[in-house]
């Protein structure tokens, strides 16, 4: 367990499974997301229904990888933007110092302190209600932390030796940040991605329960837990399958930023 | 573009300072001095030692000769002020040697990559240029073509050290400045690294900064040497001169202080503590700090009256010779130094009375 | 309890291995070493990084890192045997009867705890009996003891507040409060101002000579040893190379590696030639050592140095090597 590779190898094994059936889902699915039998509600999972059926006749299997398919793309495009984002404020604001830096930080500090959820309802309110609406929510909810490690990375490494060194050998401002401080962030600052991966996720999940994320038709795992709850005791499995999902891939991405930090600081 | 008179480094009326905030929310920012009026000159491919104890300053005038920290006053390199010189050209003037090899590199790089940065900061040659430059430099350093692509975690010590020195002699700099460059080393691989400085310069074509808190070291490499103590240069002069003839009281006891080769220090468990430390002590006492005095003032055994002001520089060395500055009141007299110590009888001891007498 | 530089044994070291685990691979640290800490001597041990002398002496106090581990010999203390001590039993040894001092005195105190507390401290574990006024009183004399002007200011002021040559002075205090028959000095005089230094080396001589407390003194610097020690062991990569009483050594070395290493130092005569610096490097951990491992660099190396370890010889009553190659006649002195 020393240096990850368990963490590891059950992340990626995990997280392969539900990308693929991501990936599947968009070629193929048993059954169509909106198909209805009216013949089959509600019914147990089984060799037809692996997950069985919700209240509508829907396959819940299929929602749920398809589901599944919309969640990951949400965290992805969230986690990537905000990297990207956060990067160069946290570089600018690490090395740059002194005014810059305050002022950077406290807007960070500002948008810090407001609860996700309030941020989320605001911006959805305003720019009405859409697939990419919750995804600059999350971002904008994620951007304080991913900036705070970056800009700790850029503090520490901007005084480093072999920063001085390059520095004396000519090297401009710019070119220590890209070519010698940012590679050396890059390793912490990949597994908090990858942590950063399941937290939107989770975030996802919850706006869409509360209305605010994927809109239906479109099936999404917070969604499918929030129209399961009325039956939750009759169709169990209908919310047990996204409750499932979302906890398998949370468990491997956790996992694999578990795994490479480990694999980093070893 | 050089100085006719073929000065490489000339600094003049260096200060610097920072800011204590002190530890309470409440303690005002306090002002404090860490360089005093700095002023010295190295010749052009000369090996200049600047030798101190720690918290002397020398490493902060290191900084600020790199341009790395800011200062007031100025220092000229080649000719040209260095705050006024874009980085690119005084980087390819002025170049470094750092104490830590293992720091110094980073360690997702390549020697390779490492040694071709310089090159590549400043657009200097195709890629295949920068190889042949490459190899030619570890060659140089005696590392074979084959360290290019390791990292620096395979390398010892020694190893990165010349890695280090091989890129700071990457831009043919005029100027090198070592800050303790073999002090974090083992005592024989410090030694082979001091034969790579003597080897690598064997026809002189840079001149060499060398900062160290090891007075063997500096004697040996260097040609001139800088005493520094508190922010200020005590007495600089040949290595020779300040080995053999040393005028200030500290660069005294910094030279009785080196353990040495033909003495111990015995104890037979008669005296008390404090009987032998007496006996160190006619190199050095206490006294109340004075501000306002010579920096060595509360250390200085035959410290005077006059002594509470801060002395001027005075030169001890006849006309011909390289000069041999001291900055203290009392010190021998030798051909016309203008020496402050002669104007008044009432402010010497019996003991430098006697000193000047004996010249 | 004063005792005479007898040539007794206090701390014998006999065919002591230690090993060093990185990952799943084992290495060897310290490779079967014998020496012995004479009753009031001070005995310095010399080397450079990686001879193993720092790694010995942690497992002389007990402190080796979970990493090291000792694989073989014995440490005995006045008869004792060292090695598989209980925790208890060590407890009741440290600080008691053997103490240490480190390089870096910033470190080594507490930066919350006032330096009266810390110096009574071990007065107070090891001797609970001792009233509060009675450890008091002991720790102002231990402080005065030290060469610390104004004990009776000092106990009050905490680390930061004291220079680094007082603060190593404040440590010494601390080592030898409990009067310790064995102090172990770790490079105590690097990480200090030469200027200090000599104070701080005359204080450790003194305590010696007038308490009769026996030192391991350790240090990279042969000059620093010089000054101090008694007798003293030259240790190469795990190895001891030669051993001896520090005239000797420093006039007459035998072993090419104590040879190359003062030819190493830059001293008066040097000046203007090339310094006959030993090629090479030490060994890291992960390479492979010859059974000498001074082979590889060693000018006078055989084929047999590659072979087998090295015998002792006998180069007069006290001075020994540990070298294949036969005659060793007196060396140069370099300086």
């Amino acid at each position: 367990m020393k240096n990850g590779k368990w963490e590891l190898r059950i992340g990626f094994l995990l997280a392969g499974i539900v990308i693929f059936l991501a990936v599947l889902s968009i070629f193929w699915t048993p059954y169509g997301i909106n198909e209805m039998d009216k013949t089959a509600r509600m019914t147990a999972p089984s060799l037809e229904h692996l997950f069985g059926t919700d209240n509508l006749g829907r396959d819940v299997f299929s929602r749920a990888i398809v589901g599944g398919r919309f969640t990951l793309l949400v965290a992805i495009s969230t986690v990537g933007a905000c990297t990207v984002i956060s990067t160069i404020l946290g570089l600018i604001a690490g090395y740059v110092g002194g005014a810059v830096d305050e002022v950077i930080m406290r807007l960070i500090d500002a948008v810090n302190s407001f609860p996700g959820i309030l941020i989320a309802l605001v911006i959805v309110t305003i720019m009405q209600q859409g697939n990419y609406t919750i995804v600059i929510a999350l971002c904008v909810m994620f951007i304080p932390s991913f900036t705070r490690i970056v800009r700790t990375g850029t503090l520490q490494y901007k005084d480093a030796d072999f920063v001085r060194s390059n520095k004396v050998f000519g090297d401009s401002d710019l070119r220590l940040l890209l070519v010698h401080i940012f590679p050396n962030i890059l390793p912490l600052l990949l597994s908090s991605v990858i942590v950063g991966l399941s937290n939107a996720i989770l975030a996802e999940s919850g706006m869409s329960y509360l209305g605010l994320g994927i809109q239906p038709p479109a099936p999404s795992w917070g969604r499918m837990l929030y129209e399961a709850q009325s039956f939750l005791f009759r169709a169990p499995w209908c919310a047990l399958a996204p409750g499932f999902m979302i906890v398998v891939t949370i468990v491997a991405f956790n996992c694999i930023g578990d795994g490479l930090k480990k694999r980093f600081l070893a | 573009m050089k100085e006719e008179n073929g000065e490489i480094l000339e600094v003049s009326h260096v200060n610097n300072f920072y800011y204590d905030n002190g530890l309470g929310i409440l303690s005002k920012r306090k002002k404090k001095q860490v360089l005093h009026d700095v002023s010295f000159t190295i010749h052009k491919d000369e090996f200049f030692g600047l030798v101190g104890e720690s918290g002397c300053g020398k490493s902060t005038l290191g900084n600020a000769i790199l341009n790395l920290i800011p200062f007031e006053g100025s220092i000229r390199v080649a000719g040209a002020e260095a705050s006024a010189t874009d980085r690119k050209t005084f980087t390819s003037r002025v170049q470094a040697v750092f104490q830590d090899p293992m720091s110094a590199l980073n360690p997702r790089k390549t020697i390779g990559f490492t040694l071709r940065e310089p090159l590549r900061a400043h657009g200097i040659g195709t890629p295949g240029e920068q190889t042949e430059a490459v190899n030619r430099m570890l060659e140089r350093i005696g590392l074979n073509a084959s360290y290019a692509d390791r990292y620096p975690r395979e390398l010892s010590g020694g190893q990165r050290q010349r890695v280090c020195i091989g890129a700071a002699l990457m831009l043919k700099p005029e100027l090198v400045i070592a800050d303790e460059a073999v002090s974090a080393l083992d005592v024989s691989v410090g030694a082979q690294i001091l034969n790579l400085f003597r080897d690598i310069d064997a026809q002189r074509d840079f001149a060499m900064l060398f900062i160290s808190h090891n007075l063997n070291v500096v004697y040996y490499l260097c040609d001139r040497i800088a005493v520094m103590y508190r922010g200020r240069i005590v007495e600089l002069g040949t290595a020779d001169e300040i080995y053999r003839n040393p005028q200030h009281p500290y660069t005294k006891l910094l030279l009785a202080a080196i353990p040495d080769w033909n003495s111990r220090i015995e104890d037979d468990g008669t005296k008390t503590l404090e009987e032998l430390e007496q006996e160190d002590a006619k190199l050095e006492t206490v006294r109340e700090d004075v501000p306002g005095a010579c920096c060595f003032y509360h250390r200085c055994p035959n410290a005077c009256e006059k002594c509470r002001k801060c002395p001027e520089t005075v030169n001890v060395a006849p006309e011909e010779e390289e000069a041999h500055l001291v900055s203290c009141f009392l010190q021998q007299k030798k051909s016309q130094p203008k020496c402050y110590a002669e104007d008044s009888d009432t402010g010497k001891t019996k003991d430098t009375a006697a000193e000047s007498e004996r010249s | 309890m004063s005792e005479e530089y007898s040539g007794e044994s206090l701390l014998k070291v006999q065919d002591l291995s230690i090993s060093i685990r990185e990952g799943v691979k084992t290495y060897i640290a310290v490779d079967r070493i014998s020496y012995e800490v004479q009753k009031g001597e001070i005995l310095g041990m010399v080397g450079e990084s990686g001879c193993g002398k720092t790694v010995t002496n942690l497992a002389v106090m007990g402190l080796l890192p979970p990493v090291l581990s000792i694989s073989g010999g014995s440490i005995l203390y006045d008869g004792r045997e060292l090695t598989g001590l209980s925790e208890e039993e060590r407890q009741k040894l440290s600080g008691n009867e053997i103490s240490m001092i480190y390089q870096e005195p910033l470190t080594s105190l507490n930066p919350l705890i006032r330096i009266g507390d810390q110096v009574g401290e071990s007065l107070l574990i090891h001797h609970p009996e001792i009233g509060k006024e009675e450890r008091n009183a002991r720790v102002l004399q231990a402080l005065m003891e030290v060469g610390l002007p104004d004990p009776k200011e000092v106990i009050r002021l905490y680390p930061h507040q004291l220079s680094g040559g007082m603060r190593q002075r404040v440590c010494i205090a601390m080592a030898t409060i409990c009067r310790p028959r064995l102090m172990i000095a770790d490079e105590p005089t690097t990480a200090l101002d030469v200027t200090v230094q000599a104070r701080v080396l005359r204080l450790l001589r003194h305590i010696n000579r007038k308490y009769g407390m026996s030192m391991a003194f350790i240090s990279h610097d042969l000059a620093v040893i010089r000054q101090i020690c008694d007798r003293v062991i030259v240790m190469y990569a795990g190895k001891i190379v030669e051993e001896g009483p520090v005239e000797d050594i420093l006039q007459n070395p035998a072993h090419e590696y104590t040879k190359g290493l003062m030819r190493s130092i830059p001293g008066f005569d040097s000046k203007g030639a090339d310094l006959p610096a030993i090629p090479g490097h030490v060994p890291s951990t992960e390479e492979y050592r010859d059974p000498c491992p001074f082979a590889p660099r060693c000018p006078k190396a055989q084929e047999i140095c590659r072979k087998e370890a090295p015998p002792m010889i006998l180069l007069s009553e006290k001075h020994k090597i540990y070298c294949h190659t036969g005659i060793h006649p007196a060396g140069n002195t370099p300086v």
